[in-house]
């Protein structure tokens, strides 16, 4: 049977067959006769084949599930792609694909926006047929001849020119077709290749995009630069022959937009010297610019021509080898798909320019933090995977600097938490001099080991700052159990060192200083404090949560700060005194000689490198990040004792959970901090000592109600002048205002934003006040007043509101 | 089979054998939720898991249903998973729905000691939301353009014993794989 399916005579292989069953075989009979054999009620499938391939499963018959009912006109059917094009319609045909590219990266897959393209389809299927063959140049192998019209009627690509009888006419808009509308979706394509390898390496298929790309490669193994030649050629060709200068300027702008989408991946061999003075990369990143001019110019160019008649239909999801279930063609608003376009270059622009501006490790560190992950859902898709692969490049480089590897970037990255000088990072023949070969061996090993591990949760927390935000909460709940393990490896590695062999920094009393699992720690608190408040952006906690996670976050950041005030100071003070004091007293103990005088240089280097840089980390913990901290802190302890005093008029609840609920709320409370429940320090804390921060018992009279607003109001205040100061510090503090250079108008936003925030709950604060002052206690009742929670300034604070009924 | 009768209607248990049922099932949820669905997705929650299914019936016609499966997640823990839960809307706002989930969940712990019950369900979708948070539906996870007309989905779960509150790591295999 299958034989007789196939098609006899290529010649009559017509589209036509679609539009009637001419040339078709009915196999009713014969599949129902074979499917006779399967029982009643059982469902045979592959083993590999599960629910979520049924959830895509195509269904035959199922006008909702079957492309094979899409209906589709005669014109739709046998649109001749090789037919000569006006100037203007090919301009509009370019303007509508450019269209559609976006708003395939805005939600949409390939089939329903560029693929729906009759011209994009025939060019691709042509190349594809002839891919392996050597003898055609890439140029002819991208046809828009359709070969599966009747020969006599299709449109050519250069049949009438060899006779001589082509008006001028006729050739210029038989050319507009088959050069440069075929170099233009070349092109497109070439890029559509480009995004599909961004997306294979860093984004997330059917979530940042869809791609189904109906077998095509999109050209992933043809050099960008044949591309840009034959763009290049069609620009030369439109200059001498296209009278209209209007439609002419048009057209090649056109041509260029797509030039230097395909120039985008040249930034990933843009090679950046981190912290360094360098060159002014912008002469390299030009053409980034000059896209937004050239999209300028298309968009406002008001063209009295539309797209050829069914040159955008359903077609391809009739025709080709087709997995997905019938959808609607899709397209964004002009306005828009011009905007997010434009918008795509300038990101990119902002960021590969910005990367060659930073001056310190602070600097870049906030940035990530700031302007990329907070920022996240206002980036583009496409800008979002191109900067994640210019942040970690193939070879594993900063940014592609030969001089950043992972290993540098996560030694900065303690260096700037801990101060630099970490003996267990330095071993040498100095410190390991008296050890036997052999245990030296096992301790390299070991150290290696744990060096990758620690590379490997640096480079997890740099792939979270570029990823959705969904996806941002999954990288940082994974990441706390990277985290988590790297800090029992590294204590027991430290203390084993210190203990057995008394390698590893001290404090200043000679007690074990733990720099690098200090520095562990930090990394994992600041990970568990993201995950715990980066929730609550997302909708993820319900009203009655919000107390137990201002609650559990404000715990982390006391325990943050204790630990940056305690124990990351005191490795930082004893790395200085091992410097100013210690190591001095040992050089003049050695006698005269090149071992003293190695001594003497170590030391020089020691005063004037690494003394300074340690001064540095401590005023950056002192004058940013702690203050940082506590003016955070504040503002949540402002507000998690305001949801106590709102719990004491039963205006919410924070114990019982839903009333109808058909759980314990201690299990609710166990799932809420499932995330966080593996975590050995600091363990978590127990639904007892949640129960009793919530303890309002002695709430009973309007006296005791007076010091707790005035506590909620001096936090909203003191949070408020922290963070006016920390915003004047940015702008104007020599010492921390370097850190921010690239940030400013970022951090800016969120400092104001977290003022407001503070001024915000000071009105309702004081509201709510009056109200206790005014009206007696029995009154405030959730029968006559209600609560509103609504988005709030900041992004961590939602509006709390307090009304009456 | 008929289980119940709340408010003067019906509530039965999908009968397998009734291929009428099956057709008015798929004709009401295709013509109500956002997903348009395979005949195989229904069939595989309602030949494998015919007790979860349950429907609600006025003169013989059902206006409503709830489909679910119970399963192994990971083998650290007893799943239940509710599939689809549609209710007419001629008949919606009678508390036709709650009692479904109800009745599901009452089932998944008697029969099976669920650990937990999931499902997801669109952001936009402030019924549902409000149905199932309710009941005591944590939502766990926010997943990005989840659903096919790209709208995000919370992933929302009943925790009922310790072990839906403790990260699959630290839990035991329910039971030992066999060797391959």
């Amino acid at each position: 049977m299958i034989e007789q399916l196939k098609i006899q005579d290529p010649d009559t292989d017509q589209v036509w067959r679609l539009l009637d069953n001419a040339g078709f075989i009915d196999i009713t009979e014969q599949l129902f006769e074979s499917v006779r054999a399967i029982s009643t009620n059982q469902v045979v499938k592959s083993q590999y084949f599960d629910l979520l391939d049924g959830t895509r499963a195509i269904e035959v018959s199922n006008p909702k599930l079957d492309t094979g009912l899409i209906n589709l006109l005669e014109e739709e059917v046998a649109f001749d792609t090789g037919l000569p094009q006006s100037p203007q319609s090919v301009a509009a045909i370019h303007s509508k694909l450019l269209g559609l590219f976006m708003s395939w990266l805005n939600n949409s897959s390939l089939p329903v926006t560029v693929l729906s393209c009759r011209y994009v389809q025939t060019l691709l299927t042509n190349f594809e047929r002839l891919a392996a063959d050597s003898s055609i140049s890439f140029a002819n192998k991208c046809s828009l001849v359709n070969e599966r019209l009747p020969l006599k009627t299709r449109g050519k690509a250069d049949a009438d020119a060899s006779q001589g009888k082509e008006s001028t006419q006729a050739y210029v808009e038989r050319i507009m077709v088959h050069k440069v509308l075929k170099s233009f979706i070349v092109g497109l394509c070439k890029f559509i290749g480009t995004c599909l390898y961004i997306s294979t390496n860093v984004l997330y298929e059917e979530e940042d995009l869809t791609t189904r790309n109906m077998n095509f490669d999109f050209f992933l193994n043809v050099d960008a630069s044949i591309v840009i030649k034959e763009l290049q050629s069609s620009i030369n060709w439109l200059g001498k022959n296209i009278e209209d200068k209007a439609v002419s300027s048009v057209l090649t702008h056109q041509l260029n937009i797509i030039i230097f989408l395909n120039q985008i991946d040249s930034v990933f061999y843009l090679p950046i010297h981190l912290f360094k003075q360098q060159r002014d990369i912008s002469s390299q990143i030009v053409f980034l610019k000059e896209a937004s001019k050239s999209i300028e110019i298309v968009s406002s160019y008001q063209n009295p021509t539309e797209v050829p008649s069914a040159s955008f239909s359903k077609f391809v999801q009739l025709d080709l080898d087709n997995k997905n279930i019938p959808f609607e063609l899709y397209q964004i608003p002009e306005k828009e798909s011009w905007a997010k376009l434009s918008s795509m270059f300038e990101t990119i622009h902002a960021f590969v320019l910005k990367s060659s501006q930073f001056s310190n490790f602070n600097e870049l560190m906030n940035y990530l933090v700031i302007d990329i992950g907070h920022d996240i859902q206002n980036i583009g898709v496409i800008a979002r995977g191109v900067f994640q692969l210019y942040l970690i490049r193939d070879d594993k480089s900063i940014y592609g600097d030969p001089n950043v590897s992972l290993n540098t970037f996560t030694v900065n990255a303690i260096d700037n938490v801990v101060g630099q000088s970490n003996t267990l990072l330095n071993l040498n023949e100095l410190v390991l001099g008296s050890l036997k070969e052999e245990t030296k061996i096992q301790i390299e090993e070991r150290l290696n080991q744990l060096l990758i591990d620690l590379e490997s949760g640096m480079y997890h927390n740099l792939t979270v700052y570029g990823n959705n935000p969904c996806r941002q909460q999954q990288l940082r709940s994974r990441g706390l159990l990277i985290w988590d393990n790297l800090q029992v490896s590294w204590e027991s590695f430290e203390v084993e060192m210190h203990q057995l062999f008394n390698i590893g920094n001290d404090l200043v009393g000679g007690e074990i200083a733990l720099p690098i699992s200090s520095f562990v720690y930090y990394s994992k608190l600041q990970m568990m404090i993201d995950l715990a408040l980066g929730g609550i952006d997302l909708d993820i906690y319900k009203n009655f949560e919000l107390y137990l996670i201002y609650w559990y976050s404000s715990y982390l950041i006391q325990l943050l700060i204790e630990h940056v005030q305690g124990r990351v100071s005191q490795v930082l003070i004893g790395k200085a005194h091992q410097i100013e004091k210690v190591i001095p007293k040992k050089i003049k103990k050695v006698k005269a000689g090149p071992k003293k005088e190695q001594l003497k240089a170590s030391n020089q280097y020691n005063h004037e490198v690494i003394l300074p840089e340690i001064d540095r980390t401590q005023n950056y913990h002192s004058l940013y990040l702690i203050p940082s901290l506590i003016a955070l802190n504040d503002l949540l302890e402002a507000s998690r004792i305001f949801m106590i005093v709102l719990s004491s008029f039963n205006l919410i609840d924070y114990l019982q959970g839903p009333k109808n609920s058909l759980t314990k709320f201690e299990n609710l409370y166990n799932l809420r901090l499932k995330p966080w429940s593996s975590i050995g320090v600091p363990s978590l804390p127990t639904f007892k000592q949640y129960q009793n921060s919530l303890d309002v018992k002695y709430l009973s009279q309007k006296l005791n109600y007076t010091p707790l607003l005035r506590i909620i109001e001096e936090k909203l205040q003191s949070s408020k002048v922290a963070h006016q100061q920390l915003l004047k510090d940015i702008e104007e503090n020599d010492t921390i205002k370097g850190q921010f250079a690239n940030t400013t108008d970022s951090m800016t936003k969120w400092y104001n934003d977290l003022i407001k925030v503070s001024i915000g709950h000071s009105v309702e604060v004081k509201k709510l006040a009056k109200l206790i002052e005014s009206t007696e206690l029995s009154e405030i009742t959730p029968e006559k007043y209600s609560l509103e929670v609504s988005q709030g300034y900041h992004k961590y604070f939602p509006k709390i509101i307090v009304e009456e009924k | 089979m008929l289980l119940t009768t709340i408010d003067g209607l019906s509530y039965n248990t999908f009968d397998v054998q009734d291929q009428d049922e099956f057709k008015q099932i798929s004709r009401l949820i295709s013509g109500h939720l956002s997903e348009p669905y395979s005949i195989y997705v229904y069939w595989f929650f309602l030949n494998t898991w015919p007790q979860y299914c349950y429907t609600v019936k006025v003169d013989g016609l059902i206006i409503g249903v709830i489909i679910s499966k119970v399963e192994p997640h990971r083998n650290v823990r007893v799943r239940g998973y509710i599939g689809m839960l549609v209710i007419d809307p001629q008949y919606r706002n009678r508390g036709i729905a709650s009692h479904l989930v109800h009745l599901t969940i009452k089932n998944m712990v008697q029969w099976e000691n669920v650990d937990e019950i999931m499902l997801e369900t669109e952001v936009i979708n402030k019924g549902a939301l409000r149905l199932y948070e309710s009941l005591g539906f944590l939502r766990t996870k926010r997943l990005y353009r989840y659903y096919l007309n790209t709208h995000d989905a919370y992933r929302l779960i009943l925790p009922l014993t310790a072990k839906a509150t403790t990260r699959i790591a630290f839990l035991e295999q329910l039971e030992k794989l066999p060797l391959v």
